[in-house]
């Protein structure tokens, strides 16, 4: 996970740059998207990344676990549609408390970035809200009953030539960083799609102005969805890279990382601890 | 089937260079083109999709 020392540090630097969110994935997610990656082939896949919330001056999505869920579209190869069973499910896991962030994570496969459909059902997916966070939303986010449209980040890998993970919000300019054991290998700061890429904008307001795709809602709805689209572009390769790597001892057959080693040893004390403090 | 595009500086647009029907075709035409490309910069998509700059 990541040290509430670090935590500060990044809310410090936040607070001096102006900024409100930032979404933090650590070791574990990393290696999903980078292992999704590699999985994804001809159809889209996904599911849904969980953390917690820790706030300060800014609110910090920390994502550290996840659910594959299985993708029910009717044309897998273009869309993802999560069970429902399933993200009924993971809703509950959120209202429960046992996580208090969500978000949906879908893959490409190829180099094409979110489309039109992803950007419009991020800002209407309905979830649930931990009652610290939703005061800290913008008003338009948050529902009377608590459930937000668009509180949440959207994650997508894209597997084409140099696989690419992007994460997008809408309305929160946010910062992003990796991180593993307290320690952040990559990072950086959201940009606004209308400025950074105008012809993708452009692209993505035609395809709905022409009909090309259809996603229920009028053209101003979603003029104002990209409009207000932001995002960061990570390379996988490069987050791969600054991983520290997994040392395996032994030979082919029941290999064993040092980070399962570390991983068991940290169990067997806190085991130990436990046994100790009921003796007491 | 996926497309396998280049970037037009000029234009400020994905031009279409070839078709191909499997990820594997894309990815060896991908390699193929890089040199066709003025600007080099080549991706692959599914048709009705586009990479972002």
């Amino acid at each position: 996970m990541i040290s509430e020392d670090t935590l500060r540090k990044i809310d410090r630097w936040m607070r001096n740059w102006g900024l409100d969110y930032a979404i933090i994935v650590t070791r574990d997610i990393v290696d999903y998207f980078t292992d999704i990656a590699r999985a994804t082939d001809r159809v889209e896949m996904g599911g849904f990344l969980l953390g917690k919330l820790w706030m300060n001056h800014a609110a910090f999505y920390i994502y550290h676990d996840f659910v594959q869920v299985r993708n029910v579209s009717s044309t897998p190869e273009n869309s993802y549609i999560p069970d429902p069973n399933s993200t009924v499910e993971v809703a509950w896991m959120v209202r429960e408390g046992k996580y208090d962030v969500l978000a949906v994570m879908h893959t490409h496969p190829d180099d094409a970035a979110f489309s039109v459909v992803d950007l419009v059902s991020l800002r209407t997916f309905r979830f649930h809200v931990p009652p610290a966070l939703r005061s800290r939303l913008p008003p338009d986010l948050v529902t009377e009953r608590g459930a937000s449209q668009g509180a949440y980040p959207g994650f997508l890998v894209a597997d084409g030539e140099s696989p690419t993970l992007y994460c997008y919000t809408y309305d929160l300019p946010f910062y992003f960083a990796a991180v593993e054991d307290g320690r952040i290998i990559y990072d950086d700061t959201s940009v606004r799609l209308f400025d950074e890429d105008p012809s993708y904008y452009k692209y993505l307001e035609r395809c709905v102005e022409k009909g090309i795709v259809k996603v229920g809602k009028p053209i101003d709805f979603v003029r104002w969805t990209l409009f207000f689209t932001h995002f960061v572009k990570v390379p996988i390769n490069e987050l791969e890279k600054r991983l520290s790597p997994e040392i395996v001892i032994g030979g082919r057959e029941g290999e064993v990382s040092i980070r399962e080693i570390a991983e068991e040893i940290r169990e067997k004390m806190k085991r130990e601890i436990e046994r100790r403090l009921r003796q007491l | 089937m996926y497309e396998i595009v280049c970037w037009d500086s000029e234009k400020r647009d994905w031009a279409v260079l070839e078709k191909v029907r499997t990820k594997e075709e894309a990815k060896e035409a991908v390699r193929r083109l890089k040199e066709k490309c003025l600007s080099g910069d080549v991706r692959f998509v599914r048709e009705g999709f586009r990479p972002l700059r």
